[in-house]
């Protein structure tokens, strides 16, 4: 598997390390309810098609990525910084 | 007042030289930059105006004699074999690193063949050209690697894993010389 | 027997070799089967299961049957096929699967036993009674199970990884392969061309045909001599692409040191690449497949194709009396080469009515094979013709039952092959690996010429694709015949008739899985062990799906195919693993004090990467104990040293930088002074701990971090995360700088006297208070120094750029000499921080919250921190929670075992009854007493309470006093003094 790092362009998979659904971006509010914060921490959906999951590039340049890929064709189809910008 | 001598990382297995291909290691001053939010302008122009460096992008590696400025990661570069202006401390977070990563230059024919052993990297001369730099893995370790040269490359990986890269690196070299000796 | 004149062998270099025991001689440029074919061995293996005497089948990696052990110095490699192994000097074989000789073979007796062995008797027989599952059936199955067998030495051979790039990867060079790597190298891509055998031309090295007015070979030649002399252009020769995988990344085996029989030092037997292209061209051709007959599986019968690679490559024909059998037009082509070639040629039996001869042999057509005869080694053939059985001599029989295209690399990402009536096989499905055509036979086009055009037009396809401008220009001339084929599977009646060789699987088989309801094919196929093992059942396959059609009713499109998975070929594990063993396993990461500490023969022990001493023996210490109390005993008088560089330190700089590490800590860090040094708790999300250390200031918006060693690359990745993902609106940025500051302890009341020693200027408790840091002066070297304690002693840290850390150790343990101090290793410092109640990751183990280790008030209710909502989570805070205690033995210097889990004094030590657990134990010389921590069920409300400890495992039971964690000096006097 190759993902396509926005800084550092199509790498080796090894390289990343993965992180789950990209959910964990939206941190709830320290009072939100006891559901949303469930929600948030262990409950994730498990699509056969689209999802949108985090992968650190971790051995790469360390960015967090939000990367949208296909859990069925297996196809990568973008990955984008998690903090926005870029460098 | 005492005396503290400095000892190279790898300094009981460097140089080595295996076919065509010869490590050493290199000792140089290494800073890592990060700008402060929207100092980015300011970084550049210190780095012009004092250094005479410019401010390289991702994977971009600007040289100046014996200076280099080098992209480094999502955040941060490098500045290497040079220490850095004073006046880079009101713009930019600069940290120190010169002892916490061993450096090794590689260098040699049958280079690139040698690290496509080691690197998950494209190492095709047309895809990995002078002046690149790239953050990588070599074998399981964190490295970065930059090209001074077509058959010249600088590899960079945390100290103490000096002896594993030399080790690493042998081995493929090892494999890429035997294979031009074979019948 | 060798046939003069023909062949791409050199017989000028004559190779002498070893087969069962048997010296032979070959050619350069046979493989092991060619030669062993040329001194007529046909028997050459026993068959898995039945231990049927077995021959060569084929010519390629499909082979089933000769299986054989490759010895080299020291090794041994099982499974080699040997229509693959090149024949080298000296070269070592023996077959497999056959005790006590390969003629007489004692497991021979399955054979006879046939009818009892057919498909499912495993599964029927071996089910009752349950006594007999361990004792009785698996040591047999285990006896007579396994291909092969590894040497149990040490494997020495050396195999390697590496990893390949290019613009088009080409699998195959045969017509279609070439022709697509000089159509996509001359369009200026760069081509990986990558072929199995040890030379370029495919099936044009085993056929007499011409490509552009010249031989095949060597029209194949010329081209590989103009695609090595390319620079965009990388030939593998000796590489199978073993299989396909996301994003343009297959796999490919090269065979780099098995036609060596002494390779140079450091030259791998083989190489795993792993390749990415942008865009692949599949030319690996078509398979042969067999015709099922009674006993169709002597040695001597063997593919129609093979038997004229072995006459046109090698120049050795597998018999004197050669026939064929097939059902298509290109088995003709092994009669008429034969003739050609003067090679008695007896019958060319074809199953198609009407057909005629292209040459100088009998053709018996419309007529089918009914049986053979010969038991070591094929005698005779009988035929069934217009109703009368007829008994043909031969000593060699070539079947043809159709080409099967390669499709297997399509299939690795779930593709599924498609029937093609008119080929009788199955087609590649289009696009089943995105960025892959097919071309040539392996895309069902049959002829030379066919394929020659549509290797060409795929890479000038790809090359468009790839924004280049393809260069047109025109192909040789080349043999452009149709294939004509009518499907014909199985003779029938009665008798075995094979399908799969290489598990003895025939149609009776296939036809009882049918009967029995296992239908579907991939169920027919666990059922019967059809297709599985090293040859994946390529030449067999499709045959046993249309005999399981047939069984069933259905259309072999209905039946559809089992699932081809990686590798195409056998992989070893040795090559999938390489440079994964001894040093290569993971990185070594080592002190600066390693040196000097080896020198002082301590025990080093492994934490993480990190190698770190264990203890200091000194002369007349027998046991790691003495050691390890002389050690905490010396810490606690006088002064101790230690390396505690491992611990993860991050530097961290920014306007945001307090309000970064106020999210990451429980506790408040804006209420830091500057010089100062604050201990911190760090919580993960779901409200459990992740870790703890401390947090200097060393400027106005400049810190130092440090982390636990288990932890600092799961810090370091949080801090990422939540700077990046939750608040990249803070202005902060960090890096880590542990490999930079080699970082030594300095602890015990002789701490500051030794310290004063050596730096340039004297500190004091008013220059340097207890959790106070300084930037300090070591001569020319810029140092570090804080005030901190792991071991409950006045103790420091002192911290110098990592290139002194050799000399600054050295130094630091002759100080400590001095002052009848040294240093100490991982033992100690565990018993001095356990005296003190201090935690390390075998309590913060993953599951405990702030609460349970008694640090619920560190997290701050004046600001939000990561894991602060969570862990006020309902059971996550409460009497019914593991809270940490100390504990001690009711005994003295009983034993407390760490995972042992506590019990009331009375209660059954089972799981209902579980109270907690121990966590950390050690024998303290300061206490003089065995002391543990663990966590116990709302243990700080139980101090002074006796439990029981039961350890399951050893049997052993402990009382136990509950206690607090801390067993010395509470007041904590010592770390201020």
């Amino acid at each position: 598997m190759r993902i396509g790092c926005p800084l550092c362009g199509v790498r080796d998979r090894r390289e990343f390390y993965y992180a789950g659904h990209a959910g964990a971006l939206d941190r709830p509010d320290p009072a939100a309810s006891a559901k949303i914060w469930d929600d948030y921490l262990h409950n994730r959906d498990n699509p056969a098609g689209l999802t949108e999951d985090l992968w650190h590039h971790e051995s790469g340049c360390g960015a967090w990525l939000v990367v949208r890929r296909n859990t069925v064709s297996h196809a990568v189809l973008s990955a984008r910084l998690a903090k926005g910008d870029q460098l | 007042m005492v005396d503290l001598y400095a000892t190279a990382a790898a300094a009981t297995a460097l140089p080595l030289k295996i076919g065509t291909v010869y490590v050493e290691e290199v000792k140089t001053p290494l800073f890592l930059v990060a700008p402060f939010g929207k100092k980015l302008k300011q970084v550049a122009a210190v780095l012009g105006i004092q250094m005479g460096l410019e401010w390289p992008t991702a994977h971009v590696m600007k040289r100046t004699g014996v200076a280099y400025a080098l992209w480094f990661d999502h955040a941060h570069i490098a500045l290497m074999g040079v220490e850095p202006s004073a006046k880079l401390l009101q713009y930019a977070a600069v940290t120190d690193v010169s002892d916490g990563w061993c450096i090794v230059d590689i260098s040699g024919p049958e280079v690139r063949d040698v690290l496509a052993r080691v690197t998950p990297l494209d190492m095709r001369s047309k895809s990995f050209k002078t002046g690149m730099t790239q953050r990588s893995m070599l074998m399981h370790m964190q490295a970065s690697i930059s090209c001074l040269g077509k058959s010249h490359f600088r590899v960079m990986v945390f100290r103490s894993m000096a002896l594993t890269v030399v080790h690493d690196l042998a081995v493929a070299m090892e494999s890429v010389a035997a294979r031009t000796q074979k019948v | 027997m060798r046939v003069s004149g023909k062949g791409l062998i050199n017989r000028e270099t004559v190779l002498n070799f070893k087969f069962n025991g048997q010296l032979f001689q070959g050619f350069a440029g046979d493989t092991l089967a060619s030669a062993l074919l040329a001194n007529d061995q046909r028997l050459v293996a026993r068959s898995f299961k039945y231990h049927r005497p077995r021959g060569i089948m084929t010519a390629g990696s499909e082979e089933p049957n000769a299986l054989v052990t490759i010895y080299r110095s020291g090794s041994q490699e099982p499974n080699t096929r040997a229509t693959v192994q090149p024949l080298y000097e000296g070269l070592v074989a023996q077959p497999q699967n056959a005790w006590p000789s390969l003629k007489f073979d004692a497991l021979g007796v399955n054979d006879l036993l046939s009818p009892f062995l057919a498909a499912g008797f495993y599964y029927k027989t071996f089910m009752w009674p349950r006594a007999f599952w361990e004792r009785v059936y698996e040591p047999f199955i285990r006896h007579a199970a396994g291909l092969g067998a590894l040497a149990a030495a040490y494997d020495h051979d050396l195999y390697e990884k590496a990893y390949a790039h290019c613009d088009v990867l080409i699998i195959g060079a045969g017509p279609s392969g070439l022709m697509a790597a000089l159509a996509a190298a001359r369009a200026g891509l760069d081509v990986i061309l990558a072929d199995e055998n040890d030379r370029v031309g495919g099936r044009l090295l085993s056929e007499v045909e011409e490509v552009g007015s010249v031989a095949g070979h060597i029209w194949a030649e010329g081209i590989g001599a103009e695609l090595v002399g390319l620079a965009n252009v990388k030939v593998m020769t000796n590489s199978t692409v073993t299989g396909a995988y996301d994003q343009g990344t297959y796999g490919a085996l090269e065979r780099v040191g098995h036609h060596l029989h002494a390779a140079p030092k450091g030259l791998p037997l083989e190489t795993f690449w792993r390749i990415t292209a942008k865009r692949t061209i599949l030319c690996a051709g078509a398979l042969e497949r067999q015709i099922a007959f009674k006993d169709n599986d002597r040695p001597g019968i063997m593919t129609a194709s093979g038997m004229r690679s072995y006459l046109n490559r090698y120049g050795v024909s597998p018999g004197q009396k050669i026939a064929i059998f097939g059902n298509n037009s290109d088995a003709h082509r092994t009669a008429r080469d034969f003739s050609n070639a003067g090679v008695d040629v007896v019958a060319m039996i074809d199953s198609r009515s009407g057909v005629l001869a292209q040459g100088d042999y009998p053709v018996y057509a419309g007529t089918h094979v009914v049986g053979t005869s010969g038991r070591l080694g094929l005698r005779s053939i009988t035929i069934r013709q217009d109703g009368e059985l007829n008994t043909i001599k031969c000593d060699a029989l070539g079947v043809s039952g159709g080409w099967n295209p390669s499709v297997h690399l399509t299939c690795h990402m779930n593709g599924r092959p498609v029937w093609d009536a008119g080929l009788a096989s199955f087609l590649p499905q289009e696009d089943a690996i995105p960025g892959m055509s097919v071309a040539g036979a392996a895309a069902g086009t049959m002829s030379t010429a066919g394929a020659l055009a549509q290797g060409y037009e795929m890479a000038q396809s790809a090359a468009k694709d790839l924004g280049k401008r393809p260069r047109a220009f025109d192909l040789p001339s080349a043999e452009d015949a149709p294939y004509e084929i009518e499907p014909f599977w199985d003779v029938g009646g009665k008798g075995r008739a094979w399908l799969d060789f290489q598990n003895d699987v025939t149609t009776k088989d296939v036809k009882q899985a049918a009967q029995e309801n296992f239908r579907s094919v991939e169920h027919m196929k666990r059922y019967t062990t059809q297709g599985m093992a090293t040859d994946q059942g390529k030449n067999s396959n499709v045959t046993a799906l249309a005999v399981l059609a047939d069984a069933t009713g259905r259309g072999i499109p209905e039946t559809g195919t089992t699932t081809f998975r990686p590798p195409y070929v056998p992989v070893a594990m040795a090559a999938l693993g390489a440079g994964g063993h001894g040093k290569g396993f993971a990185p070594e990461r080592l002190l600066t004090s390693d040196a000097a500490t080896r020198a002082l023969n301590a025990p080093m022990i492994e934490t993480g990467l990190w190698y770190r001493p264990s203890y200091f023996p000194q002369a007349g210490e027998t046991h790691w104990r003495q050691s390890c109390d002389r050690e905490v005993t010396m810490v606690r008088n006088t002064v101790g040293v230690c390396d505690v560089s491992t611990l993860g330190k991050i530097d961290i700089q920014g306007p945001d930088a307090v309000t970064f590490l106020d999210l990451l800590y429980t506790n408040s860090f804006a209420s830091l002074k500057l010089r100062r040094v604050r201990y911190g708790l760090m919580l993960r999300e779901d409200g459990h701990v992740m870790d703890d250390g401390t947090c200097a200031r060393l400027g106005e918006s400049h810190y130092l971090m440090t982390t636990t060693t288990a932890a600092a690359g799961q810090v370091m990745r949080h801090m990422d995360f939540v700077h990046q993902a939750l608040r990249p609106d803070l202005d902060v940025s960090f890096t880590s700088v542990t490999e930079h500051w080699a970082q030594f302890a300095v602890a015990g009341p002789q701490a500051r006297t030794l310290l004063n020693g050596i730096l340039d200027s004297k500190i004091s408790d008013k220059n340097m208070p207890y959790m106070g840091c300084a930037a300090v002066q070591l001569g020319a070297v810029s140092g570090r120094l804080f005030r901190i304690s792991f071991s409950g002693e006045h103790a420091y840290e002192l911290a110098v750029p990592a290139s002194y850390g050799d000399s600054l150790f050295r130094l630091l343990c002759d100080h400590a000499y001095a002052l009848g101090g040294g240093p100490y290793g991982m033992e100690a410092l565990n018993v001095l921080r356990l005296e003190k109640g201090f935690i390390t990751h075998a309590e913060i183990h993953g599951r405990t919250t702030a609460f349970d280790i008694g640090m619920a008030r560190m997290i701050s209710d004046k600001k939000d921190c990561i894991g602060k909502t969570m862990a006020a989570r309902p059971g996550l805070i409460g009497v019914e929670r593991d809270q940490l205690v100390g504990l001690r033995p009711v005994v003295e210097l009983e034993k407390i075992i760490p995972g042992a889990h506590l019990f009331e004094l009375d209660a059954v030590p089972i799981r209902e009854n579980d109270q907690g657990y121990v966590t950390s134990m050690c024998y303290s010389p300061t206490v003089e007493s065995v002391i543990a921590q663990a966590f116990l069920r709302d243990g700080r409300n139980r101090i002074g309470e006796i439990v029981k400890m039961v350890e399951h495992l050893s049997g052993s039971t402990t009382l136990c006093l509950v206690c607090t964690t801390v067993f010395f000096d509470p007041e904590g006097g010592r770390l201020r003094g």
